[in-house]
């Protein structure tokens, strides 16, 4: 008798165990997020807007530490925070852009295309956006202008990665593929659909001006797929692409193109002979050491665990320094390749290497997701998505000590 | 009434060619001439017989003559079709300024409207397709050179040319027929005309989606066994030739397409030049691949020596161990002093090591010095390398990519490993390449995965060319009594005897004065233009090393630069990160598109835009140029 009651209420408990399990199961798998595809901090360093796999919308409140789903069918690409303000931009799958504010105030919103990034002036004079086949507009409704549409190529589809857009002083970058050929005179922006060119004369970083939506200069020299950015003030364009090449430019002199340092070799030095010894093409002069893993890898070399690949780069304080993101994959024994490079805006040397850390391991192993990585610069903040789930990293730059300190990590 | 509209002139009656007499009402006969060109405005050849078949179906045959006109009389009036007899690949794209699908045209031919009393067609062709044949069973000894009507071709279709050097495991194979009328869903009447011969013969590639092959069953005794309809790799197989000539055939198709060109119209398709070479060595050789990959590297050095010196523009296209023989050939080109002979260069998915581009041999991890070719990036003006970790052959697949409960389970249990592997082998297209590549890949087969990996193929090779007790040590006498007992002297003399040959064979090469000397104990330095003596005597002492080590490496081996690109090499030597700065070198990282060794033969959307389009055909443009695309 004894026995039989023992075991009703071993059964009981395992029952009761197994049914608060499988609902705690599927209370965490409701409540799941996949993967952020675009995230965008607001300049405050309070908010964070993400748009994930699932199309869902959330916001995260990083002083709380918490976070609210908006939507479940948020446009992939679109999550978008204005400069200076409590808004954010997004559009859902009706392809309708809100700008809405955090406590839910949708203050505009308009029908448009589908969006592959999209940027909005603080006084929310500007709004620019591309289409999957990297052509930008100006505006929407009847105000709509095409500012680029010269081509279908380079595109979404064919890159594997957005026309990335941003918004400094009275200028805008875009850069996605590549360098841009030929010269400004010879290539309008716009062109009639039957005069379309095979591949457009601006798939590479082009500085764009505010005020005439007109572009100032190409900017040449970078390679395959291309991540490039503007200072807040306006004055440094910073480029960095999967072919390992980093390059900067001052808007007031744009024909003027610096090469960043090489991790390993130090400066590039253009315009020599071929045949010189190799050493006399590098200036090493500035060179710091880079981290490398403390075992060989699996084909006996000790690696660099900071990678010029790049997949993102992130104004980190103010105008003045920006951390440039390495393309990396995951891989054990500590030979993920997760240390950004920091840098002066204007000097060609890293300044330090910061690791971004491996758990959870951040979203730099795909292009296609380069807008999940975003920084509020005044706030000294830097926030990715991650590459396996769709939490989210936050972190803090320190401009005193050049640390770079995981502070939160949301899912 | 106008002349055009007047009705023809009433003819005496006539015998048919069966005897029948034909009534003069029906007798009204029309002069068809037809000029026959192909797209790059070349009459085609002088003596060509042309067969044209009238509404009668009664066929009237002509010759070509020198200006490209083929005059066909008595033809009936009303509709003709006409069929080139024993001209191969030229496959008819346009008539009277109307472009047509070749693929069409040769299940049914156009229909054209001739009436009395001369009609004149004008017919554009597709230049032959060019396929060079490096291999070593036609003749090692003469150097392959493309004809002057080839060069021709070439010149005219832009001044450039693209090679494409296909990989590992692919013997020369052939062409297959076009899809005849029957087999065409598109097709529903029997045409005028049903193309026979080498009109059949495709050499560019068909659709296999709207095609209905009837295949029958090996009889089994007296069993009647059944027609079943072919399923897509059947079709694939009967339409597309097979092996390299099927690679060509896809790999132009699909430049073609990446450059703009549509199936509306075939007038700017350009050929490319299919280069085949010795590569099917079965699935298990992959040393002595690689000696072949190397000797069809030398002799290709004369053919990219007529075209540079012809002034025709060079891109080349190679995969997988192809890329052995293209950077064999650049290594030569380059040490021979002669620069950016090629535009540009891709390697899409290279079987080579990480490091074969970079210019300091001392970084060669390969025992034998077979890694490394210094000076091969001289010879090239931009060289690309596409890449996948993806691959399944070259390497093993970045980390993470499996879902946390897949790896989970697998850690749990090992069969559900085992369960995968067969999946991923039996599942995809080409199995045999991923049978090779789970059991170790093509690349995996290479000396380092295994510690004896190398002894096998080495021995092989020299088992009648190197002394006896030398690559294959000598046994120990059994009880080991009397002089010698463990044969260490015997293999000394051996091995000095390999020492004197193989000096003796570089210093007979030298004194040859042959630019290109052929060697044999000394193959797998085929990459080098010469081999000098100190470096013979360098080869023999690494080999007899390796031999002592039982035939362990002395050096960590390096991932395939298929697999990995130049992400490590960059850090070690300046002159790939200096490439790199300057965009000589580039790289396109496949991973998330390219999940299959060979997926580029017949590939997806993603593949297509983004290696084809985005990664090879947009970077040729920048600085070159293919066909006459703009």
């Amino acid at each position: 008798m004894v026995v039989t009651n023992k075991s009703k209420l071993v059964a009981l408990i395992a029952g009761t165990a197994l049914i608060f399990g499988v609902a705690a199961y599927g209370f965490l798998f409701s409540t799941r997020l996949e993967p952020v595809t675009s995230l965008s901090v607001s300049t405050d360093g309070r908010y964070v807007v993400s748009a994930h796999e699932d199309a869902k919308l959330v916001l995260w409140d990083l002083e709380q530490r918490k976070r609210e789903v908006l939507s479940e069918s948020a446009n992939l690409y679109s999550a978008y925070f204005i400069e200076e303000s409590d808004a954010f931009l997004w559009q859902d799958l009706d392809n309708v852009v809100r700008v809405q504010r955090v406590d839910g105030e949708v203050i505009e919103a308009f029908e448009h295309f589908p969006t592959y990034g999209h940027v909005m002036s603080r006084d929310r004079e500007h709004y620019l956006s591309a289409n999957q086949t990297w052509n930008i507009y100006h505006g929407h409704g009847e105000a709509l202008r095409p500012v680029l549409r010269d081509s279908r190529s380079p595109s979404f589809t064919g890159t594997g990665q957005v026309l990335n857009l941003s918004l400094g002083g009275r200028y805008f970058v875009s850069g996605g593929s590549g360098s841009p050929g030929g010269e400004l005179e010879d290539s309008p922006p716009v062109r009639e659909e039957e005069e379309f060119r095979f591949s457009s004369s601006y798939g590479g970083v082009t500085l764009w001006s505010l005020d005439t939506l007109a572009p100032v200069a190409k900017l040449p020299g970078n390679s395959s797929k291309t991540y490039a950015t503007i200072s807040p003030d306006g004055q440094w364009v910073v480029s960095g692409d999967e072919n390992t090449i980093g390059l900067f430019w001052h808007t007031d002199s744009p024909r003027d193109r610096h090469r960043m340092a090489s991790y390993n070799h130090g400066i590039l030095l253009e315009d020599l002979p071929e045949g010189l010894e190799e050493n006399e093409y590098w200036d090493k002069s500035q060179l710091i050491p880079v981290p490398e893993s403390s075992q060989p890898d699996k084909w006996g070399s000790i690696r660099s665990l900071a990678t010029p690949t790049t997949v993102a780069i992130a104004f980190i304080n103010g105008s003045e320094e920006f951390l440039r993101i390495g393309y990396a994959h995951y891989e054990s024994g500590g030979m993920s390749r997760t240390y950004a490079a920091l840098f002066e805006a204007g000097n060609p040397w890293p300044q330090a290497y910061l690791d971004l850390g491996t758990d959870p391991f951040p979203s730099v192993n795909d292009y296609s997701r380069n807008l999940s990585i975003d920084s509020a610069p005044e706030a000294n903040l830097l926030v990715t998505g991650h590459a396996f789930e769709g939490g989210i990293s936050v972190y803090r730059y320190d401009p005193e000590a050049r640390t770079l300190t995981k502070e939160w990590v949301g899912r | 009434m106008s002349d055009t509209l007047a009705p023809p002139a009433l003819q005496p009656s006539r015998s048919s060619a069966s005897g029948s007499r034909l009534l003069a009402h029906c007798c009204v006969s029309v002069t068809v001439l037809i000029e026959h060109r192909d797209t790059l405005g070349r009459p085609l050849p002088e003596g060509t017989q042309v067969e044209l078949c009238d509404i009668s179906r009664r066929s009237y045959t002509a010759r070509i003559d020198a200006d490209g006109v083929s005059r066909h009389e008595g033809v009936t009036p009303g509709k003709v079709a006409w069929q080139l007899l024993g001209c191969e690949g030229r496959h008819l794209v346009d008539v009277d300024d109307e472009p047509c699908d070749p693929r069409l045209a040769a299940a049914a031919p156009p229909e054209c409207v001739v009436a009395a009393d001369e009609t004149t067609l004008r017919a554009i062709y597709l230049p032959p397709p060019i396929l060079v044949n490096l291999r070593e069973d036609v003749g090692a000894a003469s150097p392959v050179l493309l004809s002057d009507e080839q060069l021709e071709q070439l010149r005219l279709a832009g001044n450039n040319a693209t090679l494409f050097l296909h990989g590992y495991n692919v013997p020369y194979g052939g062409y297959r027929h076009f899809a005849n009328w029957e087999q065409r869903d598109d097709v529903t009447e029997r045409p005028l005309l049903v193309p026979s011969g080498s009109a059949r013969i495709a050499t560019v590639r068909q659709e296999t989606e709207g095609v209905s092959i009837l295949v029958s069953s090996q009889t089994r005794g007296n069993h009647y066994a059944p027609s079943y309809q072919a399923n897509p790799d059947q079709r694939e197989a009967f339409l597309n030739g097979s092996a390299a000539h099927n690679w060509c055939l896809h790999m132009e198709y699909r430049l073609n397409s990446a450059a703009g060109m549509t199936d509306d119209d075939w007038r700017p398709y350009t050929r490319i030049v299919g280069v085949a070479w010795s590569g099917d060595t079965g699935a298990v050789d992959f040393f002595q691949a690689e000696l072949n990959a190397m000797a069809a590297g030398r002799r290709l050095v004369a053919l990219l020596s007529q075209l540079h010196e012809a002034g025709i523009a060079i891109n080349v296209i190679s995969h997988s161990l192809g890329a052995r023989v293209i950077l064999t050939a650049l290594n030569i080109l380059g040490e021979q002093g002669r620069y950016q002979v090629l535009d540009n260069l891709y390697l899409w998915q290279p079987a080579v090591a990480d490091n074969a581009l970079v210019n300091d041999p001392t970084q060669d991890s390969h025992p034998l010095g077979m890694g490394v070719f210094p000076d091969a990036h001289k010879a090239v003006r931009k060289a690309v390398v596409l890449l996948s970790q993806e691959d399944g052959i070259l390497g093993p697949p970045p980390e993470g990519t499996r879902s946390f409960w897949q790896q989970v389970a697998e850690k749990v249990n090992p069969a559900m490993r085992g369960m995968r592997w067969a999946l991923e082998t039996f599942g995809a297209d080409d199995w045999l390449d991923e049978l090779i590549g789970t059991a170790g890949g093509a690349y995996g087969k290479k000396w380092w995965v295994f510690p004896s990996g190398l002894s096998t193929p080495i021995a092989q090779y020299y088992d009648d060319k190197a002394p006896a007790d030398t690559v294959r040590p000598p046994v120990a006498h059994q009880p080991p009594v009397g002089p010698d007992p463990y044969g260490r002297e015997r293999a000394a003399r051996g091995w000095q005897a390999f020492r004197e040959q193989a000096i003796q064979e570089a210093r007979d090469a030298l004194a040859s004065g042959d630019v290109l000397p052929t060697y044999h104990l000394l193959a797998p330095l085929a990459h080098h233009a010469v081999i000098t003596e100190a470096r013979a005597a360098q080869y023999v002492d690494s080999l007899q090393a390796l031999v002592a080590r039982h035939w362990r490496a002395g050096k960590m081996p390096r991932a395939a630069l298929g697999h990995v690109g130049f992400e490590e090499v960059g850090k070690e030597n300046p002159l790939i990160e200096r490439k790199l700065g300057n965009k000589t070198f580039d790289f396109v990282d496949q991973t998330l598109w390219l999940f299959d060794h060979s997926g580029m033969r017949i590939p997806s959307e993603e593949v297509f835009e983004k290696s084809y389009k985005e990664g090879i055909y947009d970077r040729i443009k920048e600085s070159s140029r293919f066909g006459r695309y703009e």
